[in-house]
């Protein structure tokens, strides 16, 4: 993959101009304030569900998932359930009544349900955090997949998504957006299912992948001519046979054995000197210190590459992570499914930039019907991205080497006999990971300069700014969150990309959905009993995760209990019950806090619209 | 039944319960499912890893049959739900609602859903 690959990269052009130009187009049709932020609530079910849907799959969901199936198999295909079914959790308790409630943002919601400006500035203060942290795994896919395209450094796909999206969110807005983000969930479905469908009559049909993959005698291929490849931090070699390796630079390196149960039997740290053969033996590990080239010889087998037994069947390498002994075997991955998949239902329902776009309907029943048809079009994006994965793995297990199965949607066409159709097919999955990247990046900004101008701007420092003052804040904030957000896209290329996004995902299902649950549900929730839950279940989890990611980068020392590794690495089945719990205690002992009117909130929460309470809270 | 006043504690807790009665239950269907793959992965893998269609068994229902049953639930709750609100205006006291006001949306060709 040397030099500009020339038909993928026209076809991530046509993609950019496509979006630039029908944010250009949609401008004209915004005028208002009301217009800018939301739409003006015109945007009907299908295209709000389609703009939801094509907002809502990031990065994550169009590479990522593609590439744990095949690095880890069968416990990955959790996250597409998650990701979607998420969404079943947000339509039975939120998406009805926060619609009807009248809030345009959780902070609107935040203040209007407590009577309280500090439970503005809190909420406020969690979205920008989720926010961000979302952006970031968004700019480091961009910025990977335009130096595979281009052979160019890093920096150049981070700053020219970022800037391509920040000014299509200055010149249209929501309304620009809704429109261009129903039309990329579209571009996205076709990019990740029609190549599919090729790639099958020419290799096979996905169940015959996945038998393939999962055979036992489907052992790693012998690598043929000495290669090197780029390792990142801590990035790994596995030997799956006896292996000689040669580091291209100096390099520190954590050698790790194994006994003949697959359990740690040593961990030991080495020099490894440039241009210096190493030997190794089958089942040992390697993990550089440092991003480094390294050379592996010719006639060792492809390194990472999991046991098909592994692989095919549940509780493998992905959730056996911090399994330490036979001991804790049996049930550390259990209670690493189950954390997991607490995460994805609830974070969903707290992500900033998705329960922003319920207010786009105009009411509370066209609300679930687009989360309805939300579920629906996930459903069907989300069966594919494990064929990627299953495919990769029998087709480019080159991949495995050096980790970069992240690239399996981008580079498995280019395996058809024809280089001209392998061309075209991976210019269409890699127009569909822009699409990818660009729609969640501007949803993400919007919700952030939205968050500036109508919450810090507009209600706190000047609560009597005119819609014109606003619109201003609106853009300089955009301006703003653009650039921020590809400063910390550019500080976090050694980062993985679903250490970031379950960050996201960790921090909004401890904080945002006990929240928005609590506060429709029980009208005893009061504000000291909203801020503990929010601020302890926050912590647990931004806490946890953080100290995980010190640990990956040799900053912290692990804990020996693998119970207790799982529990910081996907700490959501703790702190979300710890953020309800906190709640409920909190507030039964501040119940002089409860608003006086509070029966007429829950009523405007959970009454039909028809009846004639809602107060919408932008007017022009 | 007789109608309630719109402001009426009785009004309140009757849509209330109904609602979460309807969200608790579909929900229970749902995180029943959820909880019950990874224990049948782990206390019967021998059925869950039978092979089906090429797939395995538990393969199939994450990799396919999930969706549709997601799809269904949804559904099922959206149906009733409006079904429910239908029913809840209709409990209500005329005369307790408030004045018609004017709209808020300054589109007015975007009518609130009509209530039957």
């Amino acid at each position: 993959m040397t030099g500009v690959e020339i038909i993928p990269l026209m076809f991530v052009v046509g993609i950019v101009l496509a979006t630039v130009g029908l944010g250009i187009y949609a401008t004209r049709l915004s005028r208002t304030t009301s217009d800018f932020y939301v739409a003006g609530r015109g945007v009907n079910a299908f295209w709000n569900s389609s703009a939801i849907s094509g907002e809502y799959l990031s990065a994550a969901s169009f590479m990522g998932i593609a590439g744990m199936v095949m690095k880890s198999g069968y416990d990955v295909l959790w996250y597409a359930v998650g990701y979607a079914a998420g969404y079943v959790f947000l339509l039975l308790f939120i998406a009805g009544p926060l619609r009807r409630f009248g809030a345009y943002t959780i902070p609107d919601f935040a203040e209007g349900r407590f009577d309280s400006k500090n439970m503005r500035k809190l909420a406020v203060g969690f979205a920008l955090t989720i926010s961000f942290f979302y952006m970031m795994p968004q700019m480091k896919g961009a910025g990977i997949t335009l130096a595979q395209l281009l052979g160019s450094p890093y920096w150049v796909g981070v700053v020219v998504v970022g800037t391509v999206i920040t000014l299509n969110v200055i010149l249209g807005g929501m309304k620009g957006v809704t429109f261009v983000q129903a039309f990329q969930y579209w571009v996205k479905m076709f990019a990740i299912a029609v190549p599919m469908f090729i790639l099958m009559t020419v290799f096979g049909p996905y169940n015959a992948q996945v038998a393939k993959g999962g055979n036992p005698d489907n052992h790693p291929q012998i690598i043929k001519e000495s290669t090197v490849y780029k390792y990142p931090q801590a990035g790994e070699i596995k030997f799956t046979s006896e292996g000689t390796i040669v580091p291209q630079a100096a390099v520190a390196a954590k050698h790790i054995t194994y006994n003949a149960d697959g359990f740690v039997a040593s961990k030991e740290k080495l020099a490894l000197e440039a241009s210096k053969s190493y030997t190794f033996p089958k089942g040992d590990k390697l993990v550089f210190a440092n991003p480094v080239k390294v050379e592996l010889k010719a006639g060792m087998t492809v390194p990472n590459f999991p046991k098909s037994e592994a692989w095919l069947k549940p509780f493998g390498p992905f959730t056996s992570k911090y399994v330490t002994g036979a001991a804790d075997k049996p049930w550390v991955p259990l209670l690493y499914t189950y954390s997991l998949v607490v995460a994805l239902l609830c974070g969903t329902a707290g992500l900033p930039h998705i329960l922003v776009r319920f207010y786009t309907n105009p009411d509370g029943r066209e609300a679930k019907k687009t989360t309805l048809l939300v579920i629906g079009l996930l459903s069907l994006f989300y069966v594919f991205p494990a064929m990627w994965g299953s495919m990769g793995r029998n087709l480019i297990p080159s991949l495995y080497s050096n980790g970069g199965t992240d690239l399996v949607t981008i580079l498995l066409p280019t395996k058809l006999a024809s280089p001209l159709w392998g061309q075209i097919l991976s210019g269409v999955t890699s127009a569909g990971a822009f699409a990818a990247f660009m729609t969640t990046f501007s949803g993400l900004l919007i919700s952030v300069s939205g968050g500036f101008a109508h919450d810090i701007y507009g209600r706190m420092l000047r609560p009597n700014a005119t819609p014109e003052k606003r619109l201003m804040a609106f853009k300089v904030a955009a301006v703003g969150g653009g650039a921020l957000a590809m400063g910390l896209g550019l500080l976090v290329q050694n980062f993985d990309i679903n250490m970031l996004v379950g960050w996201a995902f960790a921090i909004g299902a401890s904080t945002y959905f006990p929240l928005l649950l609590m506060g429709a549900w029980w009208r005893r929730l009061t504000s000291a009993g909203a801020v503990a839950g929010m601020v302890g279940g926050g912590a647990g989890a931004i806490g946890s995760v953080v100290y995980t990611m010190l640990v990956d980068k040799g900053l912290a020392t692990a804990f020996a209990n693998g119970y207790l590794n799982t529990l910081l690495a996907q700490p959501a089945i703790w702190t979300v019950p710890l953020a309800l719990t906190l709640m409920v205690v909190v507030s039964l002992a501040t119940q002089g806090l409860v608003p006086a009117d509070i029966r007429l909130k829950m009523l405007k929460l959970h009454a039909p619209e028809s009846l004639g309470l809602k107060a919408d809270y932008i007017k022009d | 039944m007789s109608k309630m006043d719109l402001h009426s504690e009785e009004f309140l807790r009757t849509i209330m319960r109904r609602q979460l009665r309807l969200s608790i239950g579909i929900a229970s269907v749902f995180v029943l499912i959820i909880v019950a793959v990874p224990l049948l992965n782990k206390f019967a893998p021998d059925a869950m890893n039978t092979p089906f269609m090429g797939f395995t068994v538990s393969w199939f229902i994450l990799g396919f049959a999930i969706f549709p049953i997601l799809i269904a639930l949804a559904w099922t709750f959206v149906r009733r739900s409006n079904a429910f609100e239908d029913e809840a205006v209709g409990m209500v006291d005329a005369s307790t609602l408030p004045v018609a006001h004017e709209t808020t949306d300054e589109s007015p060709a975007i009518a609130p859903a009509p209530a039957h």
